[in-house]
């Protein structure tokens, strides 16, 4: 992770009010039912994100969300996927990892 | 019996009975559908089986904690004790009530809201002044295990109020800040219940106090569960020297365990009779502290935790973790009364307990098989592609976990049968 901007309220609101993190994690905190949603946006899109966001996909029930909600939660993503990589692609050299 | 510790393990048994019936539901969820069973959706309960497991965990330590206190200052059923009693009933109906309305934090692990955590953190800051009030006492029989369970209430009570730092502004809109809380929030609590329930098994193995480690080992320890994140996030950009300290840290508790354990096992070894069902028990806690702590070596290797951090290979870590060390409550509660198992008892608690065992290591290897087979394909691969290959292991989850389940509750209701027929002789 490289920062931290102080992200939007409404997103954030939305992933914590619809319970998310029972099925998905970021950066490898929350459940393990569905994928990491770290770096979603950047692998498949916002389109994509919206989209099963509001029609389900496998085991992920559609969610019951206005446009605007929608918009907001994968803007929320978006924001968590700008700050850094989740997993990493680069092993750490040292013994207990780089710092920095 | 004292009732004062009866009621916390009664409330204890109860809750992991709940946490099986909830944790086998969301394992059928994960196969089946059952879409007409809104209300009993995966998002509802897997908050609701972590919750009961906490709080089930932490009632069963506040009824060791009595069991010890009782023990030794013939303390009895006062004021303090039904306050946390009280209050530890109000957390579990509060938090079950809250996270089946949907009304809980939407957090990892501590799922409920921020007014059900007050119900917790008053027991737990009330366990923490009784150790520290009956300090001369309990340190007169375990001069460890009193350390260790005023050391584990005191970061039940840090971990819990920095789980709920999210709601400062400051921390709750900044992801990195919130993230790095959360983290240490969580690391903190789990460190606190694993750190009590080794203390309190200490009073139900010791005959003789052991001396007290090192005081300067004591405080690094205390410095570094404090201020690192200890065995689990090695990829922290802390600086070395504090990883080094968290490391040998967060491991001395286990090696302070097993070093008692040994003791006591070689005291038996002598003697035929079995102790109520509490030697076969704390054999198990043993066993699983150290599969625990070979696989937290393991995985703390940065080079492994790339590829493991975030599987199922660290849940079934966890889940191995905390069911083995638990079962110290119900080597508490046989231990509680002077009354005897019978010896049809005895074989079914004996047969819980190798069920339990057998159950989780089948789990490991089925979880851990899956979760390596993720770890690597994730990077490697696309989780659409990876993904529908891991369907038989929701399916082990499920065969296997329900064997768990069935084995716990079992034990669940011997103990509780236990604790009646002491109920009644007293």
């Amino acid at each position: 992770m490289s920062g931290g901007e102080p992200l939007g309220d409404e997103g954030l609101r939305l992933w914590r009010a619809g319970n998310c993190v029972a099925c998905h994690s970021l950066y490898g905190l929350g459940g393990h039912l569905g994928p990491d949603l770290t770096n979603s946006i950047r692998r498949r899109g916002a389109g994509y994100a919206s989209f099963v966001i509001q029609n389900g996909k496998g085991a992920m029930p559609r969610q019951d969300l206005k446009d605007e909600e929608v918009a907001a939660l994968v803007g929320y993503l978006g924001r968590v996927n700008a700050l850094g990589e989740y997993p990493l692609r680069e092993k750490p050299h040292a013994a207990f990892g780089n710092n920095r | 019996m004292k009732a004062s510790f009866r009621g916390f393990f009664v409330l204890s048994l109860v809750g992991f009975v709940a946490t099986c019936v909830f944790g086998v539901l969301g394992a059928l969820r994960l196969l089946v559908p059952l879409e007409h069973l809104e209300f009993l959706s995966f998002v509802r309960l897997r908050p609701l089986h972590t919750f009961l497991a906490i709080a089930s965990m932490v009632s069963g330590i506040v009824g060791l904690l009595h069991l010890a206190l009782a023990k030794e200052t013939e303390e009895g059923w006062g004021a303090v004790s039904r306050i946390q009693l009280v209050s530890l009933w109000g957390f579990v109906l509060a938090g079950v009530g809250t996270l089946f309305l949907g009304l809980g934090s939407g957090r990892e692990y501590m799922s409920w809201s921020a007014p059900v955590a007050l119900l917790l953190l008053l027991p737990v800051v009330l366990g923490f002044l009784q150790v520290v009030r009956n300090r001369a006492q309990l340190t007169a029989r375990s001069p460890e295990g009193t350390w260790l369970l005023g050391l584990g209430f005191g970061l039940l009570g840090v971990g819990l109020l920095e789980s709920y730092l999210w709601m400062l502004p400051a921390v709750g809109a900044h992801f990195v800040r919130d993230l790095t809380v959360q983290w240490h929030g969580i690391d903190a609590f789990i460190a606190g219940l694993n750190v009590c329930l080794y203390g309190a098994s200490m009073f139900l193995m010791d005959k003789t106090a052991r001396p007290l480690r090192k005081q300067t080992l004591l405080l690094v320890a205390t410095f570094s569960l404090l201020f690192t994140f200890g065995h689990h996030h090695y990829a922290s950009p802390q600086p070395a020297f504090l990883k080094v300290f968290a490391f040998v840290a967060s491991m001395l508790a286990i090696s302070s365990f097993v070093r008692h354990s040994r003791a006591y096992f070689s005291s038996r070894a002598t003697k035929c009779v079995d102790d109520n069902g509490v030697e076969g028990l704390m054999r198990s806690v043993q066993l699983w502290t150290i599969v625990s702590l070979l696989s937290g070596i393991l995985f703390a290797i940065p080079q492994l935790n790339v590829y493991l951090h975030g599987t199922h290979l660290v849940l079934i870590h966890a889940m191995g973790s905390m069911i083995g060390i638990s079962l110290i409550i119900y080597a508490g509660i046989f231990k509680s009364s002077p009354l005897r198992l019978s010896d049809s008892q005895a074989r079914r608690v004996r047969l819980c307990v190798r069920a339990i065992n057998l159950s989780l290591i089948a789990l490991w290897i089925a979880l851990g098989a899956g979760g390596l087979y993720k770890g690597i394909a994730r990077i490697e691969t696309d989780y659409l592609l990876f993904a529908p290959k891991l369907v038989w292991m929701y399916g082990a989850f499920l065969a296997l976990g329900g064997v768990l389940a069935v084995a716990m509750v079992a034990l669940s209701v011997e103990a509780l049968r236990f604790l009646k027929r002491g109920s009644d002789g007293s």
